[in-house]
């Protein structure tokens, strides 16, 4: 139900995706998990263990979409938030997917993608477990942050 | 196994200095540091001599296992993949039906009949209408640049469009039975956990028409362009090899039970009525020094070795949508057979091209949307005896489904009181290693000559492997992405050529 | 039977006078974490979670084994313990292998539910990693010690309620872990009823029915709590 103000409540999805058993490979889902925790009427959160095309008629009813998922460190530790553009054309496909691409399949077929950011969390170890390095998790308090950021900043008036 | 595979690492180093060699190396950039390259090795005159696709790295998952109660080896093998856990589930708990010695409560064997068809629509959706429609739809040679879903979606929106929603219906399927969750641990050892209710069997009832007509279209788009590809049927992986799948009782075709059959390139029956427990009998695993991916083959014909790779009255043997349809002799639903009647016209006894995997594929869906369609109407579905109670009564079991890419077998031993001791896992991409690796040298063999490496030979290699839809995920972290890097080496063994064409 | 009158956040509540902090907490509608206390067995203010802070004292005090006093301003939510708290539960996360994706009490976790209760994101502690022993020789009941977070119910329950005293802990320290019998197999256990009270208290996925799979245990604590209301008060309200 909306209430009737002039600000519209916009409809936002968090998608952490990455594999759940090797190790900070997991970080993204781990962080959708918390957002569900946090029960935001109009924040859906979606842990999978990968990006799927079908997912693109999740993005078409939002108005804003959050990609989080692991990165590999390179020197930094820092978590990265990157606004993301569409895929080029010359784009191909696999297995898994790449947020600008479900965002490009969106807007090709349905002529319609939401604005959308890409939070990056540094990465570590990818060995078989569940377990998150301290790198990853001091990334996942950090990446909590910036979505509460992003969802309060692009969702307020 | 592991321990072997993990020296050789050592000695593969050595290997790559192979004297007298040009090689030219296919070096796909996962993800996640998983590794799975292509080699093509030249001679001095620039010809092709072997190719090997390598898998270079290697994730000791069957170690995780060891230990684990029986009972959480669904739910744990099904989160090693993200791409078919449902065929891990299956597998995991038909491998525990054994180790109860249970035969599973009908309705519980018919629900998972159930899940494993959502699966293999989802999956054979991705790989035909995402990942290899494109190559078809737009051409081989056409502009790398639009030869990609986009570049389908503007010219076949309404194709793509279908190939969405018919992902999402086997995922609904799938999330009908098991729940939200993305990786279910809802087949058991002894049956499943939950029934399908009334209301979620017409939730899927009522999609099945539309589904029907997507893939029926996609079918009719897809045989207008075979006679524009005569040239890829003949050089994708179009070789003499032997089939493996199940099959009935009757040898029609199968996806969840039955048995092992053998047909060679003749469409003979060389093997039938095979225990698929007993898997150790007439598959072999073989293990080669430059890969992590074992090499199985059917054992009675013997292995491929080095010196004799130009022999073809080996062990090779493919699985998959293409093996399925060759080794059954009907599908057994009234769409999908008309389909197969025709399918089958294009070869002999057996279709050889690997090509026809994606014709197979997009068979296989009607097939399954058929199947689908049958088992809602069986009143059995709705019986509420769904698990077989019973502990620890064999230490070892090995359960068999068909995994959309092809026959997957867990093999488990345990102790005597269900603690796992031992696993082993032989997945449908390792059984099409040794024909992945032919394809690859088919293909080569055509398209390069001397040091060039041409944009169209480079197409065609990952269009002759994405045939095989690999997947690696549960074998090696590897995922199925084929971003390519290719080098040329020469005699020397230096790098005379060096292309890469990474994800933009 | 006196009754006290105390406050606890700000809130005037009044108590029976042998009650604790926390079931006078309770009683009043107010929440207390806890993770090894147990309705229907004794209390051993072992695992620190129910600290609450006392006016006029520094030390924190275990509200399940802390009696009311007239007049004691208790306050149960401050930063200061919800930072103990979080930091309590990331110990636990910390000592064990919890593995929550494949093991058998997620979503049915009282650790699990802790985790969330307390803000836990994450574990700023090293993984312990430590090697601990799965034994399910048991024909109706499996242990993974892996999962256990010593809180003691199952041994409390086993001795106070059931009486069998099959449960015990052995080791010291971080080393320490929960044995059946001598530190025998369980199934080989002479003292075991196979009554099955330990794994209907034990909080994690520790205790488990045999042949249960990912995420299916679920347990019935009301049943401990009416045997001893049974028992004691010969009432069987069900």
């Amino acid at each position: 139900m909306k209430t009737i103000t002039n600000n519209i409540v916009k409809n936002v999805v968090a998608i952490g995706y990455g594999s759940r058993l090797c190790g900070d490979d997991g970080v993204g889902q781990a962080v959708a998990e918390a957002i569900v925790a946090w029960n935001l009427p109009n924040v859906r959160a979606i842990a999978s263990h990968q990006l799927t095309p079908e997912m693109v008629d999740i993005l078409v009813t939002v108005d804003l979409a959050i990609f989080i998922d692991a990165c590999p460190t390179d020197d930094s530790l820092s978590v990265r938030v990157y606004p993301i553009e569409l895929a080029k054309s010359g784009s191909t496909i696999g297995h898994y997917c790449e947020p600008k691409m479900l965002l490009a399949i969106a807007q090709a077929l349905y002529g319609y993608h939401p604005q959308a950011w890409l939070v990056t969390i540094p990465a570590l170890d990818f060995s078989l477990g569940d377990r998150l390095s301290c790198v990853a998790q001091n990334g996942m308090t950090e990446a909590l942050k910036e979505l509460e950021r992003l969802i309060r900043f692009d969702t307020a008036a | 196994m592991l321990n072997e595979a993990i020296s050789f690492k050592f000695k593969s180093s050595n290997e790559s200095l192979r004297t007298a060699m040009k090689k030219v190396v296919i070096d796909p950039v996962t993800r996640i540091e998983g590794h799975a390259k292509i080699s093509i090795y030249l001679d001095d005159a620039g010809q092709v001599t072997d190719a090997r696709f390598h898998v270079t790295e290697f994730r000791g998952f069957e170690k995780f296992c060891e230990g684990r109660p029986l009972w959480e080896m669904p739910g744990i093998t099904a989160r090693i993949c993200g791409i078919c856990p449902v065929s891990h589930l299956l597998a995991s708990a038909k491998a525990g039906d054994r180790i109860l010695s249970v035969t599973v409560p009908p309705a519980a064997a018919k629900l998972r009949r159930l899940m494993n068809l959502g699966q293999i629509i989802q999956s054979h959706a991705l790989s035909f209408f995402h990942l290899s429609a494109p190559d078809f739809l737009l051409g081989m040679d056409s502009d790398p640049q639009s030869r990609n879903l986009f570049g389908l979606i503007a010219a076949e929106p309404e194709l793509a469009r279908g190939g969405i929603r018919l992902r999402q219906f086997g995922q609904e399927v799938i999330e009908i039975l098991g729940g939200r969750k993305i990786h279910p641990s809802w087949a058991v050892p002894g049956g499943v956990r939950a029934p399908l209710s009334e209301e979620g069997r017409d939730r899927i009832q009522k999609r099945i028409p539309e589904v029907r007509t997507t893939i029926l279209k996609a079918l009719e788009r897809f045989k207008q362009l075979l006679q524009d590809y005569e040239k890829e049927a003949q050089t994708f992986g179009n070789f003499p090899t032997l089939f493996m799948g199940l099959v009935t009782d009757e040898g029609w075709w199968e996806y969840y039970d039955g048995c092992i059959r053998f047909v060679d390139s003749g469409g003979n029956i060389i093997a039938d009525r095979l225990d698929p427990t007993r898997y150790q009998e007439f598959i072999g695993e073989a293990v080669e020094p430059w890969s992590y991916l074992k090499f199985p083959y059917y054992r009675p014909l013997g292995y491929l070795t080095q010196s004799d790779r130009s022999r073809l009255d080996s062990g090779i043997y493919r699985v998959g949508p293409l093996a399925r349809l060759n080794v059954c002799t009907h599908i057994g639903t009234p769409l999908a057979d008309k389909e197969l009647k025709e399918f089958r016209d294009l070869g002999g006894a057996t279709v050889l091209s690997s090509f026809f995997y994606h014709y197979a594929r997009l068979i296989e869906i009607l097939a399954s949307i058929e199947r689908i369609e049958m088992l809602l109407n069986d009143p059995e579905l709705f019986s509420d005896r769904l698990r077989a109670n019973a502990d620890i009564n064999q230490l070892e079991g090995v359960g068999v489904s068909e995994a959309p890419r092809g026959t997957l077998f867990h093999h488990y031993r345990v102790d005597e009181n269900g603690l796992i001791q031992k696993v082993n896992l032989i997945i449908a991409t390792g059984q099409n290693n040794l024909a992945m690796n032919r394809t690859v040298a088919q293909i080569a063999r055509h398209f390069i000559q001397g040091s060039d490496i041409p944009e169209g030979m480079l197409n065609r290699v990952e269009a002759g492997i994405r045939a095989f839809d690999p997947c690696l995920s549960c074998s090696t972290h590897a995922a199925g992405q084929m971003p390519l890097h290719i080098q040329l080496i020469g005699v020397d063994g230096n790098i005379i050529n060096e292309v890469w064409r990474v994800q933009q | 039977m006196s009754v006290k009158t105390l406050t606890v956040n700000d809130r005037f509540i009044s108590a029976r006078e042998e009650e604790t902090i926390l079931e006078a907490a309770k009683d009043a509608g107010i929440h207390i974490p806890t993770l090894c206390y147990l309705e229907g067995v004794s209390e051993v203010g072992a695992c620190r979670l129910c600290l609450v802070e006392i006016a006029g004292s520094n030390k924190l005090q275990p509200a399940c084994v802390t009696k009311v006093v007239e007049g004691m301003e208790v306050s149960t939510n401050t930063p200061r313990l919800q930072q103990y708290r979080r930091t309590i539960v990331e110990m636990l996360f910390a000592e064990g292998n919890h593995i929550c994706s494949v093991c058998v009490a997620n979503g049915n976790c009282e650790l699990q539910d802790l985790a969330i209760e307390t803000g836990m994101t994450h574990v700023r502690l090293e993984y312990h990693f430590p090697d601990r022993q799965v034994d399910v020789s048991h024909d109706r009941f499996g242990i993974d010690r892996n999962r256990c977070i010593l809180c003691t119910r199952c041994v409390r329950v086993c001795d106070e309620i059931e009486g069998a005293h099959t449960w015990d802990m052995a080791g010291r320290g971080t080393n320490s872990y929960v044995i059946t019998d001598l530190d025998r197999p369980w199934g080989t256990s002479s003292t075991c009823t196979s009554c099955g009270k330990c794994v209907n208290a034990c909080p994690t996925g520790a205790l488990f029915y045999r042949g249960v799979s990912v995420g299916e245990m679920k347990r019935d604590r009301a049943k401990l709590d009416f045997l001893m209301t049974a028992r004691e008060k010969k009432q069987w309200n069900v």
